[in-house]
């Protein structure tokens, strides 16, 4: 089985390092998508053993990062792709318990949620989450607890699959609408949230939900 | 003629100089000339005459004409809108399959 984990970061420097020494315990194939960052992330990346950085040369969101991740882990012939953020909101040592499902045959795809088991989660996150769980479930029929969750697991067959057009935030409703398009077999299963304040602060505040609102709206319209 | 009117047709001409000197100039094709010369010459005759509005308004149940004018310019507006945006996205996409394939190609190493 070869495992793949995708990391898309944007100027993560400060945590990216610690993000990676906890994942290298499963897997030497640490993918990093440094998105354009204007600080030593692709450097810090290398330095704390990801096995390969691709670089952006302009920044082009989350979802342009993910995208890149997915082709670069088929490169790799990855049989399982992990995906985690970089800021260290995800703990590495719940990646185990993400591929059991897929490992045992009973997901094509899981997505580590935050909602499943009660912990303390900021009331705008719980709140705003909640939202967009809703208009994903609106837009793409599938209902997810936390449909934007950044740590999952899939096989190959979702990731030869799977088709993002998106470049920023949207991406992770966008890939709900593929697993309804597509009929994977979806397993969700509880993760724990390491929100720190700097963690807070790399999510996705107002404007942005705003902006990841409208461009869902464009999704749905168009395609 | 009122004042509003002279003003009005004079900013489409205006803008219509500017439309046939980007077709001049290469700057847009020639369905793309052919529309906004058709709108604008439109937009003059409506301008001018107001009044060829009013059996359109008759059949679509609006009183005056002027306001069947102001509903599809408005309709128009959110449309062009649309577009716009949807184009925009297509760009921003056009411009991460370049950057993702300059990535793919030189990938670093440790």
């Amino acid at each position: 089985m070869n495992l793949v984990v995708i990391i898309p970061a944007y100027n993560e420097e400060e945590r990216i390092g610690q993000v990676i020494r906890g994942v290298k315990k499963y897997t030497g194939n640490i993918i990093v998508i440094d998105d354009g960052s204007k600080d030593k992330t692709s450097q810090i990346a290398l330095e704390n053993g990801a096995k390969k950085v691709y670089r952006h040369l302009i920044n082009r969101g989350l979802g342009g990062a993910f995208g890149t991740g997915l082709k670069a882990a088929i490169l790799e012939k990855a049989d399982i792709f992990v995906t985690l953020d970089a800021d260290g909101q995800h703990n590495p040592d719940e990646i185990p318990q993400l591929l059991k499902p897929i490992v045992e045959g009973k997901a094509d795809i899981v997505i580590g949620s935050r909602f499943l088991k009660s912990q303390p989660i900021p009331l705008f996150r719980r709140v705003g989450n909640y939202f967009f769980n809703l208009i994903t479930f609106f837009f793409f029929g599938i209902w997810s607890t936390d449909s934007q969750s950044g740590m999952r697991a899939f096989n190959k067959k979702v990731a030869e699959n799977l088709e993002t057009l998106t470049t920023g935030m949207e991406v992770s409703s966008e890939i709900i609408k593929e697993i309804k398009f597509n009929r994977f077999k979806l397993k969700e299963v509880p993760i724990k949230v390491i929100y720190t304040p700097y963690s807070l602060s790399k999510g996705q505040g107002l404007i942005p939900g705003i902006k990841t609102l409208i461009k869902l709206i464009i999704l749905k319209l168009t395609k | 003629m009122t004042l509003v009117q002279f003003l009005a047709i004079g900013s489409v001409i205006l803008i219509l100089i500017k439309t046939i000197s980007d077709f001049q100039k290469k700057k847009i094709t020639l369905s793309i000339f052919l529309f906004w010369l058709s709108l604008w010459l439109v937009v003059i005759i409506v301008v001018a005459q107001p009044r060829i509005t009013l059996p359109l308004a008759k059949i679509l149940g609006v009183e005056r004409g002027m306001d069947v004018t102001v509903y599809f310019s408005i309709l128009f507006i959110f449309f062009a809108l649309f577009r716009i945006v949807t184009t925009l996205e297509k760009t921003k996409w056009e411009i991460t399959e370049i950057v993702r394939h300059l990535s793919l190609k030189n990938s670093k190493k440790k």
